[in-house]
């Protein structure tokens, strides 16, 4: 989030991830035609053109597998953080695609050498369009203007023109990018390049990616399947959210409410749990998979932040999330899951402070957990 | 992620991801099928 515009707002990270991404990108280029001489006995700009493309494949295969790979792994997320960089960069290597093969093949066309010429060539080129029944450079190059698209509005001032949720939305037209980018490839490369090898690659990265994303969703909505518990007191219908230890300092959970969103669970302070709604007002994203960081609850997304007790983001944003009440109940976690209005301010459960690790162990490890805090009711 | 976009991209997947292999699969069974049959005047016209 920023308050001020600034072209790039770079930061180590970002140089490291950019410098990797382009050295490997530039290393890739330069050994593809060296090894790919003894395979293909091409011209040198059908083996670069090959070399762009097969570099653009794999990168757009890897930034695909990013989103599913951080959900099961955090370790991931560094990678995901910067996944526009990563995108742009691979936009700039389709791009090379598409230029070594206007240059090599459509440079003479009846049309004239000129871009739109080229282009015009392409489109019309009879060898080009018979080499399968579908006509495989219309999917490129289709997928070649989705991917401009995006690139141009990767910016934040775009996801800011546009609203997050449109920018989301525009973004996730990628998959349907990706289809068409591996039709370009199954109705071109594959039906001139027999070994099975190459359809095996291709299967097993379509495959490979469409997986990853089942087995990230599989676990992502894994938590709805439990049952709720509720717990009638003062007339009002508790959601029992288990032992409030449970969650890690400094760290958010999920609560699962039938047939409502997710509510984040965040222990913050010195032992405060609060409750604010689970979706980032941003782009959806899971706050309850969040961790608190200067004392806000900060979305692993993109990082926006708010203040575990009012659900209000820190001066000078605005953004604001509904809060929940919750309260301490024989050593459970109890939340009201009606919502309260955005940025209401709730009273947390304060929990007792951890023993000492040398300290004496409780008389009766039945024994409830002690009452240090009351919820908003009191 | 809020329910509505887990269940659309958890569904969204169970369809890309299978069309996708069917797509290569049939790209892979059609590989050498021609195109079209040559155009009439070829074959009327015969060896010269």
């Amino acid at each position: 989030m920023s308050v001020t515009y600034v072209p790039v707002q770079w930061n180590r990270p970002k140089v490291v991830y950019d410098a990797t991404l382009l050295a490997a990108v530039a290393l890739y280029l330069w050994l593809f035609p060296l090894v790919a001489r003894g395979v293909w006995p091409g011209t040198p700009q059908i083996l670069a053109m090959r070399a762009w493309g097969t570099c653009g494949f794999l990168m757009i295969t890897a930034i695909l597998t990013l989103g599913p790979l951080a959900r099961l792994d955090r370790r991931f997320l560094p990678l995901l953080y910067n996944r526009r960089h990563f995108g742009v960069i691979f936009f700039a290597v389709a791009l090379g695609h598409a230029k070594a093969v206007l240059d090599y093949y459509h440079r003479y066309g009846v049309f004239g050498d000129g871009w739109a010429g080229r282009l015009a060539s392409m489109l019309t080129n009879d060898t080009a369009f018979a080499g399968g029944v579908l006509p495989f450079p219309l999917f490129g190059l289709v997928a070649l203007a989705i991917f401009l698209v995006m690139a141009v509005t990767s910016h934040d001032f775009w996801q800011a023109f546009l609203g997050p949720r449109a920018w989301k939305t525009l973004h996730m037209a990628v998959y349907a990018a990706y289809a068409l980018v591996v039709l370009h490839v199954a109705w071109g490369a594959l039906r001139f390049e027999t070994h099975p090898g190459y359809a095996a690659f291709v299967a097993l990265a379509a495959g490979g990616v469409a997986a990853l994303h089942l087995v990230a969703a599989r676990r992502s909505n894994a938590p709805d399947a439990a049952a709720a518990r509720w717990v009638e007191l003062d007339g009002v219908r508790w959601l029992d959210a288990g032992d409030p230890r449970a969650i890690p300092p400094d760290r958010a959970r999920p609560l699962v409410v039938p047939g409502a969103e997710r509510i984040a669970l965040v222990r913050w302070g010195e032992g405060k749990v609060s409750a604010v709604h689970g979706v980032c007002a941003h782009q959806g994203g899971p706050l309850y998979e969040g961790k608190v960081i200067d004392g806000a609850l900060t979305c692993p997304w993109h990082h926006w932040t708010y203040r575990p007790g009012d659900g209000q983001s820190p001066p000078p944003f605005t953004e604001k999330l509904p809060t929940y009440r919750v309260r301490l109940h024989l050593g459970r976690l109890l939340v009201d899951p009606r919502p309260l209005p955005p940025g209401t301010p709730v009273t947390p459960v304060e929990l007792a402070p951890d023993p000492a690790p040398d300290a004496p162990a409780p008389p009766s490890p039945s024994r409830p957990l002690p009452i240090a805090g009351e919820g908003a009711r009191g | 992620m809020n329910r509505g976009q887990r269940t659309a991209h958890e569904r969204l997947w169970w369809v890309l991801g299978p069309a996708l292999l069917l797509a290569v699969l049939a790209s892979l069974l059609t590989r050498g099928v021609p195109d079209q049959a040559p155009p009439p005047a070829v074959l009327e016209e015969g060896p010269r």
